[in-house]
Protein backbone atom coordinates (compact mmCIF):
# COMPACT_ATOMS: atom_id res chain seq x y z
CA UNK A 1 0.00 0.00 0.00
CA UNK A 2 1.34 3.14 -1.08
CA UNK A 3 1.50 6.43 1.91
CA UNK A 4 1.45 9.87 1.87
CA UNK A 5 4.77 9.69 2.96
CA UNK A 6 5.57 7.95 -0.20
CA UNK A 7 3.63 10.86 -2.09
CA UNK A 8 4.48 14.07 -0.06
CA UNK A 9 5.80 15.91 -3.53
CA UNK A 10 2.73 15.58 -4.89
CA UNK A 11 0.87 19.11 -5.02
CA UNK A 12 -2.21 17.16 -5.03
CA UNK A 13 -3.38 13.44 -3.96
CA UNK A 14 -6.72 11.85 -3.05
CA UNK A 15 -6.51 9.52 -0.54
CA UNK A 16 -9.03 6.99 -0.98
CA UNK A 17 -8.37 4.77 2.16
CA UNK A 18 -9.84 7.95 4.89
CA UNK A 19 -11.91 9.50 2.00
CA UNK A 20 -9.82 12.72 1.88
CA UNK A 21 -8.08 15.04 -0.78
CA UNK A 22 -4.84 16.71 0.29
CA UNK A 23 -3.45 19.83 -1.11
CA UNK A 24 0.34 20.71 -0.59
CA UNK A 25 2.02 23.71 -1.73
CA UNK A 26 3.42 27.14 -0.61
CA UNK A 27 3.69 30.85 -1.92
CA UNK A 28 5.37 31.84 -5.35
CA UNK A 29 9.44 31.55 -3.81
CA UNK A 30 8.27 28.47 -1.37
CA UNK A 31 9.21 29.59 1.81
CA UNK A 32 6.28 29.19 3.58
CA UNK A 33 4.43 25.83 2.88
CA UNK A 34 0.64 25.07 3.44
CA UNK A 35 -0.82 21.70 4.00
CA UNK A 36 -5.14 21.63 3.33
CA UNK A 37 -6.80 18.44 3.85
CA UNK A 38 -10.31 18.29 2.35
CA UNK A 39 -12.16 15.94 4.56
CA UNK A 40 -15.69 16.27 3.81
CA UNK A 41 -18.17 17.34 1.43
CA UNK A 42 -21.25 18.48 2.77
CA UNK A 43 -24.69 17.76 1.49
CA UNK A 44 -24.87 21.12 0.13
CA UNK A 45 -21.25 20.87 -1.99
CA UNK A 46 -19.02 22.88 0.43
CA UNK A 47 -16.31 20.94 1.37
CA UNK A 48 -14.66 21.13 5.42
CA UNK A 49 -10.99 21.65 5.18
CA UNK A 50 -8.25 21.31 7.81
CA UNK A 51 -5.56 24.09 6.80
CA UNK A 52 -1.99 24.10 8.77
CA UNK A 53 0.76 26.57 7.53
CA UNK A 54 4.36 25.42 8.51
CA UNK A 55 3.16 22.49 10.83
CA UNK A 56 1.04 24.24 13.34
CA UNK A 57 -2.07 22.65 14.38
CA UNK A 58 -5.09 22.36 12.27
CA UNK A 59 -7.53 25.49 11.87
CA UNK A 60 -11.02 24.19 10.08
CA UNK A 61 -13.27 25.84 8.07
CA UNK A 62 -16.04 25.19 5.83
CA UNK A 63 -15.77 26.18 1.95
CA UNK A 64 -17.85 26.95 -1.21
CA UNK A 65 -17.47 27.20 -4.70
CA UNK A 66 -17.23 30.60 -4.37
CA UNK A 67 -14.84 31.15 -1.57
CA UNK A 68 -12.14 29.55 -3.90
CA UNK A 69 -9.92 31.36 -7.06
CA UNK A 70 -7.88 29.82 -9.59
CA UNK A 71 -5.39 30.87 -12.09
CA UNK A 72 -3.26 29.24 -14.50
CA UNK A 73 -0.44 28.34 -11.50
CA UNK A 74 -2.56 28.72 -8.07
CA UNK A 75 -5.36 28.20 -5.97
CA UNK A 76 -6.37 31.18 -3.78
CA UNK A 77 -8.57 30.07 -0.46
CA UNK A 78 -10.33 33.15 1.38
CA UNK A 79 -10.65 31.41 4.83
CA UNK A 80 -8.50 32.84 5.35
CA UNK A 81 -6.58 34.02 2.00
CA UNK A 82 -3.89 30.60 1.31
CA UNK A 83 -2.12 30.62 -1.70
CA UNK A 84 -1.01 27.62 -3.20
CA UNK A 85 1.51 28.25 -6.32
CA UNK A 86 1.41 24.68 -8.01
CA UNK A 87 1.42 23.59 -12.04
CA UNK A 88 -1.83 24.12 -14.03
CA UNK A 89 -2.27 20.29 -13.93
CA UNK A 90 -2.61 20.14 -10.19
CA UNK A 91 -4.71 23.67 -10.61
CA UNK A 92 -7.05 22.09 -12.83
CA UNK A 93 -7.17 18.39 -10.66
CA UNK A 94 -8.12 20.63 -7.41
CA UNK A 95 -10.72 22.93 -9.07
CA UNK A 96 -12.61 19.68 -10.30
CA UNK A 97 -12.32 17.74 -6.74
CA UNK A 98 -13.65 20.78 -4.83
CA UNK A 99 -16.12 20.95 -8.04
CA UNK A 100 -17.80 17.13 -7.40
CA UNK A 101 -14.88 15.23 -8.69
CA UNK A 102 -14.30 11.36 -7.43
CA UNK A 103 -10.64 11.26 -8.99
CA UNK A 104 -9.03 7.43 -9.15
CA UNK A 105 -7.12 7.70 -5.87
CA UNK A 106 -3.47 8.24 -5.31
CA UNK A 107 -4.00 5.90 -2.49
CA UNK A 108 -6.73 3.04 -3.11
CA UNK A 109 -9.49 2.97 -0.52
CA UNK A 110 -12.97 1.26 -1.48
CA UNK A 111 -14.83 2.02 -4.25
CA UNK A 112 -17.46 4.74 -2.48
CA UNK A 113 -20.97 4.00 -2.11
CA UNK A 114 -21.87 7.15 -0.72
CA UNK A 115 -19.73 9.78 0.08
CA UNK A 116 -17.34 10.36 2.88
CA UNK A 117 -18.12 11.72 6.24
CA UNK A 118 -22.26 9.99 5.53
CA UNK A 119 -23.72 7.26 7.58
CA UNK A 120 -23.66 5.43 4.53
CA UNK A 121 -20.67 5.29 4.05
CA UNK A 122 -19.77 1.61 5.26
CA UNK A 123 -17.25 -1.03 4.94
CA UNK A 124 -18.24 -3.48 2.09
CA UNK A 125 -19.09 -5.73 5.39
CA UNK A 126 -21.97 -3.53 6.06
CA UNK A 127 -20.36 -2.03 9.42
CA UNK A 128 -19.84 1.76 10.03
CA UNK A 129 -16.14 2.76 8.84
CA UNK A 130 -13.95 3.19 12.11
CA UNK B 1 -36.71 17.55 -34.16
CA UNK B 2 -33.39 16.00 -31.86
CA UNK B 3 -32.50 11.92 -31.70
CA UNK B 4 -30.63 9.98 -29.51
CA UNK B 5 -28.75 8.21 -31.89
CA UNK B 6 -27.27 5.10 -29.85
CA UNK B 7 -25.61 5.13 -26.26
CA UNK B 8 -22.31 3.05 -25.15
CA UNK B 9 -21.27 1.53 -21.65
CA UNK B 10 -17.81 2.26 -22.02
CA UNK B 11 -14.21 1.68 -20.16
CA UNK B 12 -12.90 5.00 -18.56
CA UNK B 13 -9.45 3.62 -16.56
CA UNK B 14 -6.84 5.65 -17.54
CA UNK B 15 -4.60 2.74 -18.77
CA UNK B 16 -6.59 1.98 -21.66
CA UNK B 17 -5.32 5.80 -23.57
CA UNK B 18 -2.07 4.58 -23.00
CA UNK B 19 -2.59 1.26 -24.29
CA UNK B 20 -4.52 3.03 -27.53
CA UNK B 21 -1.72 5.37 -27.94
CA UNK B 22 0.69 2.64 -27.13
CA UNK B 23 -0.55 0.57 -30.29
CA UNK B 24 -1.75 -1.82 -27.84
CA UNK B 25 -4.01 -4.56 -29.64
CA UNK B 26 -6.67 -4.92 -26.44
CA UNK B 27 -10.37 -5.87 -26.63
CA UNK B 28 -10.99 -2.60 -24.86
CA UNK B 29 -9.23 -0.78 -27.82
CA UNK B 30 -10.66 -2.01 -30.38
CA UNK B 31 -14.32 -1.96 -28.94
CA UNK B 32 -13.53 1.33 -28.83
CA UNK B 33 -12.81 1.61 -32.17
CA UNK B 34 -15.10 -0.49 -33.24
CA UNK B 35 -17.46 2.52 -31.63
CA UNK B 36 -15.82 5.45 -32.68
CA UNK B 37 -16.10 3.80 -36.54
CA UNK B 38 -20.50 3.56 -35.60
CA UNK B 39 -20.33 6.96 -34.26
CA UNK B 40 -19.07 8.08 -37.59
CA UNK B 41 -21.57 6.66 -39.33
CA UNK B 42 -24.04 7.56 -37.14
CA UNK B 43 -22.71 11.07 -37.57
CA UNK B 44 -24.42 12.94 -34.13
CA UNK B 45 -24.09 16.84 -33.92
CA UNK B 46 -23.34 16.47 -30.13
CA UNK B 47 -21.71 13.44 -27.73
CA UNK B 48 -23.52 13.64 -24.34
CA UNK B 49 -21.15 11.79 -21.76
CA UNK B 50 -22.28 10.95 -18.05
CA UNK B 51 -19.22 10.88 -16.50
CA UNK B 52 -18.69 8.25 -13.35
CA UNK B 53 -16.28 10.61 -11.56
CA UNK B 54 -18.18 13.93 -11.25
CA UNK B 55 -20.46 13.67 -8.42
CA UNK B 56 -21.95 16.01 -6.27
CA UNK B 57 -24.19 15.35 -3.66
CA UNK B 58 -26.64 18.30 -3.87
CA UNK B 59 -27.02 18.42 -7.38
CA UNK B 60 -27.19 17.41 -11.18
CA UNK B 61 -24.55 19.38 -13.05
CA UNK B 62 -24.45 20.62 -16.36
CA UNK B 63 -20.33 22.03 -18.03
CA UNK B 64 -21.82 24.72 -20.54
CA UNK B 65 -18.19 26.05 -21.46
CA UNK B 66 -17.95 26.57 -25.38
CA UNK B 67 -14.29 24.84 -25.06
CA UNK B 68 -13.58 22.13 -22.78
CA UNK B 69 -10.07 21.31 -21.55
CA UNK B 70 -9.14 17.67 -19.97
CA UNK B 71 -8.34 16.88 -16.04
CA UNK B 72 -5.70 14.31 -15.63
CA UNK B 73 -7.83 13.63 -12.43
CA UNK B 74 -5.52 10.06 -12.23
CA UNK B 75 -2.42 9.65 -10.16
CA UNK B 76 0.55 10.04 -12.72
CA UNK B 77 3.78 8.82 -13.17
CA UNK B 78 5.93 8.00 -11.39
CA UNK B 79 3.50 7.56 -8.50
CA UNK B 80 2.56 3.65 -7.80
CA UNK B 81 -0.04 2.71 -10.77
CA UNK B 82 0.27 6.38 -12.25
CA UNK B 83 -0.21 7.08 -15.81
CA UNK B 84 0.97 9.42 -18.32
CA UNK B 85 -0.25 12.86 -18.92
CA UNK B 86 -3.00 13.30 -21.78
CA UNK B 87 -3.83 16.17 -22.99
CA UNK B 88 -7.38 16.07 -24.38
CA UNK B 89 -10.00 19.70 -25.60
CA UNK B 90 -12.82 19.37 -27.85
CA UNK B 91 -15.83 22.03 -28.38
CA UNK B 92 -18.97 22.36 -25.86
CA UNK B 93 -22.43 22.70 -26.34
CA UNK B 94 -23.29 25.48 -24.10
CA UNK B 95 -27.06 25.57 -25.90
CA UNK B 96 -27.81 21.92 -25.77
CA UNK B 97 -25.86 22.05 -21.94
CA UNK B 98 -28.35 24.94 -21.34
CA UNK B 99 -31.86 22.87 -22.56
CA UNK B 100 -30.38 19.87 -20.32
CA UNK B 101 -30.58 22.29 -16.87
CA UNK B 102 -34.19 23.54 -17.82
CA UNK B 103 -35.35 19.70 -18.93
CA UNK B 104 -34.32 19.04 -15.46
CA UNK B 105 -36.11 21.97 -13.65
CA UNK B 106 -39.25 21.01 -15.69
CA UNK B 107 -38.81 17.85 -13.95
CA UNK B 108 -38.43 19.26 -10.92
CA UNK B 109 -34.85 18.00 -10.31
CA UNK B 110 -31.75 19.89 -8.94
CA UNK B 111 -29.83 21.01 -11.64
CA UNK B 112 -27.06 23.93 -12.50
CA UNK B 113 -24.38 24.53 -15.00
CA UNK B 114 -21.07 24.28 -13.85
CA UNK B 115 -17.15 25.17 -15.14
CA UNK B 116 -15.50 21.93 -14.63
CA UNK B 117 -13.80 20.55 -17.70
CA UNK B 118 -13.95 16.50 -18.48
CA UNK B 119 -12.23 14.34 -15.54
CA UNK B 120 -10.71 11.04 -17.10
CA UNK B 121 -14.20 9.26 -16.67
CA UNK B 122 -15.54 11.71 -19.67
CA UNK B 123 -12.07 12.20 -21.74
CA UNK B 124 -10.59 8.53 -21.84
CA UNK B 125 -13.09 7.28 -24.22
CA UNK B 126 -13.50 10.53 -26.37
CA UNK B 127 -9.46 10.90 -26.36
CA UNK B 128 -9.00 6.71 -27.14
CA UNK B 129 -11.90 7.59 -29.83
CA UNK B 130 -10.37 10.43 -31.11
CA UNK B 131 -13.69 11.93 -30.98
CA UNK B 132 -13.51 16.19 -32.10
CA UNK B 133 -17.17 16.27 -32.08
CA UNK B 134 -18.72 19.49 -29.64
CA UNK B 135 -19.29 17.57 -26.13
CA UNK B 136 -21.66 18.14 -23.48
CA UNK B 137 -20.42 16.52 -20.16
CA UNK B 138 -22.86 15.89 -17.50
CA UNK B 139 -22.31 14.62 -14.12
CA UNK B 140 -23.59 11.58 -12.39
CA UNK B 141 -24.68 12.12 -8.36
CA UNK B 142 -25.07 10.82 -4.90
CA UNK B 143 -28.47 11.29 -5.36
CA UNK B 144 -31.22 9.03 -5.14
CA UNK B 145 -31.36 6.38 -7.79
CA UNK B 146 -35.14 7.16 -8.63
CA UNK B 147 -33.85 11.05 -9.27
CA UNK B 148 -30.95 9.71 -11.52
CA UNK B 149 -33.24 7.81 -13.67
CA UNK B 150 -35.47 11.11 -13.96
CA UNK B 151 -32.15 13.15 -15.07
CA UNK B 152 -31.94 10.42 -17.66
CA UNK B 153 -35.14 11.02 -18.75
CA UNK B 154 -34.58 14.63 -18.79
CA UNK B 155 -31.59 14.84 -20.78
CA UNK B 156 -33.18 12.48 -23.02
CA UNK B 157 -36.32 15.31 -23.50
CA UNK B 158 -33.64 17.90 -24.14
CA UNK B 159 -32.53 16.16 -26.92
CA UNK B 160 -35.70 15.56 -28.36
CA UNK B 161 -36.95 19.14 -28.18
CA UNK B 162 -33.74 20.45 -29.86
CA UNK B 163 -32.35 20.10 -33.27
CA UNK B 164 -29.23 17.90 -32.03
CA UNK B 165 -28.58 14.21 -33.32
CA UNK B 166 -26.65 12.82 -29.98
CA UNK B 167 -24.86 10.17 -29.17
CA UNK B 168 -24.39 9.00 -25.59
CA UNK B 169 -21.60 7.87 -23.78
CA UNK B 170 -21.25 6.06 -20.27
CA UNK B 171 -17.89 5.31 -19.24
CA UNK B 172 -17.65 3.44 -15.94
CA UNK B 173 -16.39 -0.20 -14.21
CA UNK B 174 -18.84 -2.78 -13.19
CA UNK B 175 -16.64 -4.21 -10.25
CA UNK B 176 -14.02 -1.50 -9.28
CA UNK B 177 -11.72 -2.86 -6.27
CA UNK B 178 -9.18 -0.60 -7.18
CA UNK B 179 -8.25 -1.52 -3.35
CA UNK B 180 -7.30 -5.57 -4.41
CA UNK B 181 -5.41 -4.39 -7.52
CA UNK B 182 -2.20 -6.27 -7.99
CA UNK B 183 0.73 -6.34 -9.98
CA UNK B 184 -0.76 -9.33 -12.20
CA UNK B 185 -3.67 -10.15 -13.27
CA UNK B 186 -3.64 -13.89 -12.00
CA UNK B 187 -3.11 -12.07 -8.45
CA UNK B 188 -5.63 -9.88 -8.86
CA UNK B 189 -8.45 -12.37 -9.97
CA UNK B 190 -11.46 -12.24 -7.27
CA UNK B 191 -14.25 -14.54 -7.86
CA UNK B 192 -17.11 -11.90 -6.32
CA UNK B 193 -16.23 -9.66 -8.55
CA UNK B 194 -16.22 -11.97 -11.59
CA UNK B 195 -19.60 -13.20 -10.52
CA UNK B 196 -21.25 -9.56 -10.03
CA UNK B 197 -19.92 -8.86 -13.35
CA UNK B 198 -21.27 -11.58 -15.02
CA UNK B 199 -24.89 -11.45 -13.20
CA UNK B 200 -24.71 -7.47 -13.88
CA UNK B 201 -24.46 -8.07 -17.56
CA UNK B 202 -27.09 -10.57 -17.77
CA UNK B 203 -29.48 -7.95 -16.14
CA UNK B 204 -28.16 -5.44 -18.64
CA UNK B 205 -28.49 -7.12 -22.08
CA UNK B 206 -32.72 -7.82 -20.73
CA UNK B 207 -33.17 -4.62 -20.54
CA UNK B 208 -33.57 -4.64 -16.30
CA UNK B 209 -31.15 -2.38 -15.29
CA UNK B 210 -33.33 0.68 -14.25
CA UNK B 211 -32.49 -0.77 -10.59
CA UNK B 212 -29.72 -3.11 -11.11
CA UNK B 213 -28.55 -1.97 -7.06
CA UNK B 214 -31.95 -3.84 -6.22
CA UNK B 215 -31.73 -6.63 -8.52
CA UNK B 216 -28.28 -7.82 -7.69
CA UNK B 217 -27.67 -9.58 -4.17
CA UNK B 218 -26.56 -6.57 -1.63
CA UNK B 219 -23.67 -8.24 -0.54
CA UNK B 220 -22.49 -9.39 -4.31
CA UNK B 221 -22.84 -5.49 -5.02
CA UNK B 222 -21.12 -4.54 -1.39
CA UNK B 223 -18.19 -6.86 -2.58
CA UNK B 224 -17.71 -5.29 -6.22
CA UNK B 225 -18.69 -1.97 -5.01
CA UNK B 226 -19.12 -0.68 -8.88
CA UNK B 227 -18.94 2.81 -10.08
CA UNK B 228 -20.99 5.22 -9.30
CA UNK B 229 -23.06 2.65 -6.76
CA UNK B 230 -24.48 1.78 -10.51
CA UNK B 231 -26.27 5.55 -10.56
CA UNK B 232 -24.56 5.01 -14.17
CA UNK B 233 -27.11 2.99 -15.14
CA UNK B 234 -30.16 4.25 -13.82
CA UNK B 235 -29.30 7.39 -15.64
CA UNK B 236 -28.97 5.09 -18.61
CA UNK B 237 -32.18 3.07 -18.32
CA UNK B 238 -33.32 6.47 -18.10
CA UNK B 239 -32.04 8.25 -21.30
CA UNK B 240 -31.52 5.30 -23.55
CA UNK B 241 -35.60 4.38 -22.46
CA UNK B 242 -34.79 0.77 -21.14
CA UNK B 243 -33.48 -0.30 -24.02
CA UNK B 244 -31.37 -3.52 -24.03
CA UNK B 245 -27.98 -3.45 -24.16
CA UNK B 246 -25.37 -5.53 -27.10
CA UNK B 247 -22.56 -6.76 -25.49
CA UNK B 248 -19.33 -5.57 -28.11
CA UNK B 249 -16.40 -6.96 -25.45
CA UNK B 250 -16.08 -8.00 -21.76
CA UNK B 251 -12.42 -8.23 -20.98
CA UNK B 252 -12.98 -9.85 -17.56
CA UNK B 253 -12.31 -8.97 -14.02
CA UNK B 254 -8.95 -7.81 -13.97
CA UNK B 255 -6.59 -5.10 -12.27
CA UNK B 256 -9.05 -4.27 -10.09
CA UNK B 257 -12.07 -3.67 -12.63
CA UNK B 258 -14.40 -4.76 -14.65
CA UNK B 259 -14.15 -3.54 -18.22
CA UNK B 260 -17.24 -3.90 -20.75
CA UNK B 261 -18.40 -2.38 -24.02
CA UNK B 262 -21.93 -2.08 -24.65
CA UNK B 263 -24.09 -1.01 -27.45
CA UNK B 264 -27.76 0.56 -26.71
CA UNK B 265 -30.36 1.63 -29.26
CA UNK B 266 -33.45 2.83 -28.22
Amino acid sequence: MVTREELADVPFIYDASVGVGVVRGGDRTGRVRHHLEIVERTEEDAHVIVVRTDGESGLRFTVTEDDVEYTDTTIRVRVPVLEFHVGPVYVRKVKAFLRGNVPTPDIAGETLLAPPGTESYRHRDGEPRP
Amino acid sequence: MGRVLAGYFTPNASYVMQDHDDNHDTSQVRAMARIADEIAELDPDTVVVVSPHWQPRSTFLVEDSAWLHNVNDYPLLPQPFGRRYFEYQAPGDPTLAHAIIAAAHAAGLPARASEYGLDHGAFTALHVMENNRPVAPVSTSFRPHAECHRWGRAIRQAVLQSDRDVVALFPGNLSHRLDLRKDTEQEDYDARCADFDKVALELIQAGQYQSLHEMIEPKLVAAATPETGLRTFSILHGLMDGAPGDLIDYKGYKFGVGDATVRFVA
